[in-house]
C-alpha cells in the first residue's frame, strides 16, 4: 500500500534512491501529503524542463531556417538585379493552354477563389496540362510503381 | 434411455451455463459474488454495455470494441482464454525410462534427472489470449502503437509554433494532481480505498488521455488494474467532446474565446526531418525510461517525414497499427475478469480518471490564458485544452468551442500543436512516474 512503502526523504534525495523513514504505524497525514507534493513537484519540473528545452530548440531552429530562407530569396533577387539593366523580354505564354476551354478556366478560378477565405487573394496566371495521359491512368501507374 | 438422459444432464452440469449461477469463496457476500459465476454474469453485462457504446454510439470503437469482446470472452466460465502456461515435472515410468534410454522419446519434452529419478517436463499450454497478453505484459504493444501514431502524425503545427510544447506540458498537471488525490485516499485508513504508489501513478496517467501510454505504464506498475484503467482511459477519450467544453467555457471569457490566431508559418521538410531526431535525443537523454514510447513515436514520424521509406511508413500506419490494436484491445479487455474488476477500487479509478482528465484540461486552458496575457491577446486559450493528447479529438473540440463564439475562427491547426505536444508530454510524464516508482 502507498502508505506502507513509500515515505520519502525530502532532502538530498535523487530520483530512484528513495529511503524509507516511516512505517504505517508512524505515518502522519502531513508526511503523506508532503510525499505526494514531492512527486507532483518532481513530475511537473521534469515535464516542463523537457518541453521547455524542446520549445527553445525548435524556436531557435525555426528562426535559423527562416533566416536561411530569407537569405536565399534575397540572393535570388540580387541575381535578378544584376541583370535588370538589360532589357528583359519574357516570351509570350498563353494564359490557358490550347484545348482548355474557357469554362474549365472559370471552374479552376472559382476553386482557387474559394481558397481566399483567409483574406489572401490568389490569381490564376496560367492553366496548362502537366501530364499527357488521363489522370486516373496516371494515378494507377503511380500506385503500382510506388513500392519500387 | 436413462443413461442418455444422464449423459445430457452431466454435460449440462459441466457446462459454463451452470457455472454462471454459482457463488465463489470469500469473507462476505460481495467477495463471493465477485469470485463466482454471478460475478462473471455481471461482467458479461458490462461487456455488452461497452459493446453497445462502441457499436451504436461509436465511442472509440477501434479499441472499445476489442476491449469489450476480450472482457466478454474472459468472463465465460471454463473458456480459459487467459489461463497461464505452466510447467510440471512428471516422473518417467519404467517403460518410458527404457524408451528414453533407447532414444525413443519425444525430444520436445526435456528429461531431467534428480536424486536418481528421471522426470520429463510437461508443458501445460496456456490460453490463446494469455500468449497475446505477453505483448502487453512486456511493454511491447504500446510502443508499437506509438510507432504507428508517429507515422500518422504531422508535427508541422508544433514546429511552426514551438510554444505549443508548453501547453502540452501544462495539460499534464491532471496526472500529478490525481496522483495526489489517489495517494491522499490512503489517509482514510480504509484498505479498499487505499492505493499503493504504483497504483496511484497508474490511475493518474489516465489524465494524459493517451491510451497506449496508460496501458504501458500500468502494465509495468500495476498490471492487475489494466482492465479498469484501460476502460476508464478510452471511455474518457471518447467523452472528450462532452467533458471538455464546460470546463473550457467556465475558465475563459467570451473575449478570450473569440481570439483569431495568426496563420502558422510554413514548415520546411528539413525541419520536419530534424524534429524526430532532436526530440528523441533530448527526451531520451533527459529521461531514459521514456525511450520506448518516445523513441518509437519519433521513429514512426521519421518514416513519414523522410519520404524515403514510404512502404514502411504505410505499413506502420495501417497494417501494423491495426494488428497491434486488435491484440492490445482484446488482451487488455481480457484482464478484466470479475474478481479484479468488481472491486470498490474500480469505481474509484473511474472517478479519479475523470478528475485527472478534467484537471488536465483546466491546466491546459489556464496556461493558455497565461499565454494570452503575455502575448497581448494573440493566443486563444481554448487551444490549451488540446494539450491533453486524445489526438485529434481534443483539437477538434477546441475548434468547435472557438467557432461557437466566432464562426469564422479556425483554431484546428493551432490546437494540433498542443495536441501532439501532449502526446510527447504524457510519454515524458509516464517516464517520470516509471522512474519514481518502478
Amino acid at each position: 500500500m502507498w502508505a506502507f512503502d513509500t515515505i520519502f526523504v525530502m532532502e538530498g534525495m535523487k530520483m530512484g534512491e528513495f529511503k524509507f523513514i516511516s512505517t504505517l504505524a508512524s505515518v502522519k497525514a502531513s508526511e503523506v501529503i508532503l510525499d505526494a507534493l514531492f512527486v507532483i513537484a518532481i513530475g511537473v519540473i521534469v515535464v516542463f524542463i523537457a518541453l521547455i528545452l524542446l520549445t527553445a530548440i525548435f524556436w531557435l531552429f525555426g528562426k535559423f531556417m527562416q533566416q536561411g530562407q530569407k537569405t536565399s530569396v534575397f540572393e535570388e533577387k540580387g541575381v535578378n538585379n544584376d541583370t535588370s539593366s538589360e532589357p528583359h523580354i519574357l516570351p509570350e505564354i498563353p494564359v490557358a493552354e490550347a484545348g482548355i476551354s474557357e469554362e474549365v478556366v472559370a471552374v479552376i478560378s472559382a476553386a482557387v477563389a474559394a481558397m481566399s477565405a483567409d483574406g489572401k487573394r490568389y490569381t490564376v496566371r496560367r492553366v496548362r496540362r502537366v501530364v499527357n495521359r488521363p489522370v486516373w491512368a496516371a494515378a494507377g501507374i503511380a500506385e503500382s510503381t510506388r513500392p519500387f | 434411455m436413462n443413461s442418455l438422459l444422464q449423459a445430457i444432464v452431466d454435460i449440462w452440469n459441466e457446462s459454463g451455463f451452470v457455472r454462471l449461477f454459482t457463488l465463489g469463496t470469500g469473507n462476505n457476500l460481495w467477495e463471493r459474488i465477485a469470485s463466482g459465476g454471478i460475478g462473471n454474469l455481471i461482467m458479461l453485462g458490462i461487456a455488452c454495455i461497452l459493446l453497445y457504446l462502441a457499436i451504436k454510439k461509436q465511442f472509440e470503437p477501434l479499441l472499445l470494441l476489442p476491449i469489450a469482446f476480450g472482457m466478454l470472452l474472459v468472463n465465460l466460465p471454463l473458456g480459459e482464454v487467459m489461463k497461464s502456461q505452466f510447467n510440471t515435472l512428471v516422473p518417467l515410468t519404467e517403460q518410458e525410462y527404457a524408451n528414453y534410454l533407447k532414444g525413443i522419446f519425444d525430444q520436445s519434452y526435456p528429461v531431467f534427472e534428480m536424486n536418481g529419478q528421471y522426470y520429463w517436463q510437461h508443458f501445460e499450454t496456456g490460453g490463446l489470449l494469455w500468449y497475446l497478453y505477453q505483448g502487453v505484459k512486456f511493454g511491447i504493444y504500446p510502443p508499437l502503437i506509438f510507432l504507428g501514431i508517429g507515422a500518422m502524425t504531422d508535427f508541422g503545427p508544433l514546429i511552426a509554433n514551438p510554444k505549443s510544447f508548453l501547453l502540452g506540458a501544462a495539460a499534464q498537471l491532471g496526472i500529478f494532481a490525481t496522483f495526489f488525490g489517489a495517494a491522499a485516499l490512503g489517509l482514510t485508513g480504509i484498505s479498499d480505498l487505499t492505493f499503493s504508489s504504483q497504483e496511484a501513478a497508474s490511475i493518474a496517467i489516465i489524465g494524459g488521455a493517451d491510451g497506449p501510454t496508460a496501458i504501458w505504464l500500468t502494465s509495468k506498475l500495476a498490471p492487475h488494474l489494466l482492465g479498469p484503467i484501460a476502460v476508464a482511459a478510452y471511455s474518457y477519450m471518447a467523452l472528450v467532446p462532452i467533458i471538455q467544453p464546460p470546463i473550457m467555457r467556465a475558465l475563459t471569457t467570451k473575449k478570450e474565446r473569440s481570439v483569431v490566431m495568426q496563420q502558422l508559418r510554413p514548415v520546411s521538410k528539413t525541419e520536419k526531418i530534424m524534429f524526430p531526431i532532436f526530440v528523441t535525443l533530448i527526451v531520451v537523454l533527459l529521461l531514459p525510461s521514456a525511450a520506448p514510447l518516445v523513441g518509437m513515436l519519433m521513429l514512426g514520424n521519421l518514416f513519414r517525414e523522410s519520404g524515403v521509406v514510404e512502404r514502411i511508413s504505410k505499413t506502420a500506419q495501417n497494417e501494423l497499427m491495426n494488428i497491434i490494436t486488435i491484440f492490445i484491445g482484446v488482451t487488455v479487455g481480457a484482464t478484466a475478469n470479475a474478481a479484479t474488476f468488481l472491486q470498490p477500487k474500480t469505481i474509484l479509478i473511474i472517478i479519479l480518471g475523470l478528475i485527472a482528465f478534467s484537471v488536465g484540461t483546466a491546466g491546459g486552458v489556464l496556461f493558455g490564458k497565461l499565454m494570452y496575457f503575455f502575448t497581448g491577446g494573440k493566443v486563444n486559450p481554448l487551444i490549451g485544452s488540446a494539450g491533453v493528447s486524445a489526438v485529434p479529438m481534443a483539437a477538434r473540440v477546441s475548434q468547435k468551442v472557438g467557432q461557437q463564439e466566432n464562426p469564422a475562427n479556425f483554431l484546428l491547426m493551432h490546437a494540433m500543436g498542443p495536441n501532439v505536444a501532449g502526446v510527447i508530454g504524457s510519454a515524458v510524464a509516464a517516464g517520470v512516474l516509471l522512474t519514481l516508482f518502478q
